[in-house]
Order: structure tokens, then C-alpha cells, then sequence
């Protein structure tokens, strides 16, 4: 696996840098789905395909949602193009 | 001006860097954290739908729009949310209307309308960084 470089690495948030190290088998669990990462990047709080399930499950774990992050987690095995148009 | 570098999916085994810059998403009092693609290909900024309903974002009807995504079309409802960006020393926020879709997209979707139509956008290809800066279209506020 490519790894990035000294300098890359210094150029990312402490939030990205910490995100870096959660290992990936961790990732590969939750491909498809919705995860909330912990305000420090540190953790993946809870993970979930439905984005108000997840919502849900940070409240109830007594986190707070709004320092939380949502983020997706993309397919590795799918090239993906973002764009979109609308009809 | 803000400057972001690109992101990467470096945990999924698959180094690929995107232009993905950390987001504020606002409506009525709640606010929730996410992240987008800067995409000058879409046309609209698409949100998730579920995330409409967590912020209470009042939207739209369905009408005909529809998002295509990976050629399957999916419902578009449109709602006005106010939006943040900040690389840490400086930040933009703006309210702008946005589309909500139920499309499996792993991002959020910043796209012209709602977001780059508000920015100048210098994609940095060899620092692997994305400028913003506001142009005069930009009704926002500077922080």
C-alpha cells in the first residue's frame, strides 16, 4: 500500500492525521456505510447505511452530534465519478 | 482565501486523493459535520436526504428533478441551508439552496449552483490543495 510522505502528512489536520492511524480493517468493516468519526479523528463512534440511524446512535451513545463527523465510506473497489446532474 | 489539501482514502487500501474539504452543514438551531467533494462537474450541491430531516430542513417537493448517479436516477428536493467552510484561520459562510437526494453518494457533492458559483476555485494539482476564494457573487460572511 502507497503511504504518504513526511511532508503530505504534516499538511493534514490533527483530525486527518488521526484518522490516518485507525487501521484498515476498521475501514473495510463499514464500506457502504455512514461512519461518525470522533471530534480528534481519533475513533469511528458509530457506523450505520442510513444517516439518521447513525444520527440516532451518536445521541444514545451520549455523544454529541454536532462535533461529530459524518462521513461515507467509499467502495475501494468502485472508481468513482462524483458528478451529478440534475434533471 | 482558503486553502484545503486534498484528502485521501488511504485506510480502504486505495490511495485516492480527492478534493474533499471539512464542512459546517446549518438549519433552524442544529448543525452537523460532514465533508464534500468540490466537484465542477455537478451542477447542484447534493446533500444526503436523511441529513435534511436530522436538521429539520424544510424542503421542496420531489417535482421531476432527479439526481443521476452511476445512471440510475434518484429523487431531488431542494432546501436552503447555510453552509461553512474554514481551513483553521479563516473561513466563508453563506446560505445557499442545495439539493437533498436519497443517492448513495459517499460525499457530500459540492457542485456549481450553492457552492462554486460563489468561489473562485484553483485546483492545485501538483500540491495537492484546493484554493477558494469569494467573488462578488458571494453574499456570505467572512470570518
Amino acid at each position: 500500500m502507497e503511504t504518504l510522505t513526511p511532508e503530505q502528512l504534516e499538511r493534514l489536520s490533527p483530525f486527518e492525521r488521526n484518522r490516518m492511524a485507525i487501521p484498515i480493517e476498521e475501514w473495510r468493516r463499514h464500506v457502504g456505510k455512514w461512519v461518525a468519526m470522533s471530534p480528534d479523528g481519533t475513533r469511528i463512534v458509530a457506523a450505520d447505511a442510513d444517516f439518521a440511524a447513525l444520527d440516532a446512535k451518536v445521541i444514545a451513545l451520549g455523544e454529541d452530534p454536532e462535533e461529530v463527523v459524518y462521513e461515507g465510506v467509499p467502495d475501494p473497489d468502485i472508481s468513482y465519478i462524483f458528478s451529478v446532474s440534475a434533471e | 482565501m482558503i486553502r484545503f489539501p486534498y484528502l485521501v482514502d488511504l485506510q480502504t487500501g486505495v490511495p485516492c486523493w480527492r478534493p474533499i474539504v471539512p464542512v459546517v452543514v446549518r438549519a433552524s438551531s442544529a448543525r452537523r459535520r460532514t465533508k464534500a467533494v468540490v466537484d465542477t462537474g455537478s451542477n447542484d450541491s447534493i446533500l444526503p436526504l436523511q441529513l435534511a430531516g436530522v436538521l429539520g430542513v424544510q424542503l421542496g417537493s420531489a417535482g421531476t428533478h432527479r439526481v443521476v448517479w452511476h445512471g440510475q436516477a434518484f429523487p431531488l428536493q431542494f432546501g436552503t441551508v447555510d453552509l461553512e467552510l474554514s481551513d483553521g484561520s479563516a473561513g466563508f459562510r453563506w446560505s445557499a439552496l442545495v439539493g437533498f437526494s436519497p443517492a448513495p453518494i459517499p460525499y457530500a457533492l459540492f457542485g456549481i449552483r450553492g457552492c462554486l458559483q460563489f468561489f473562485d476555485a484553483t485546483f492545485c494539482g501538483k500540491d495537492l490543495d484546493i484554493e477558494l476564494t469569494i467573488n462578488s457573487s458571494f453574499q456570505g460572511h467572512v470570518f
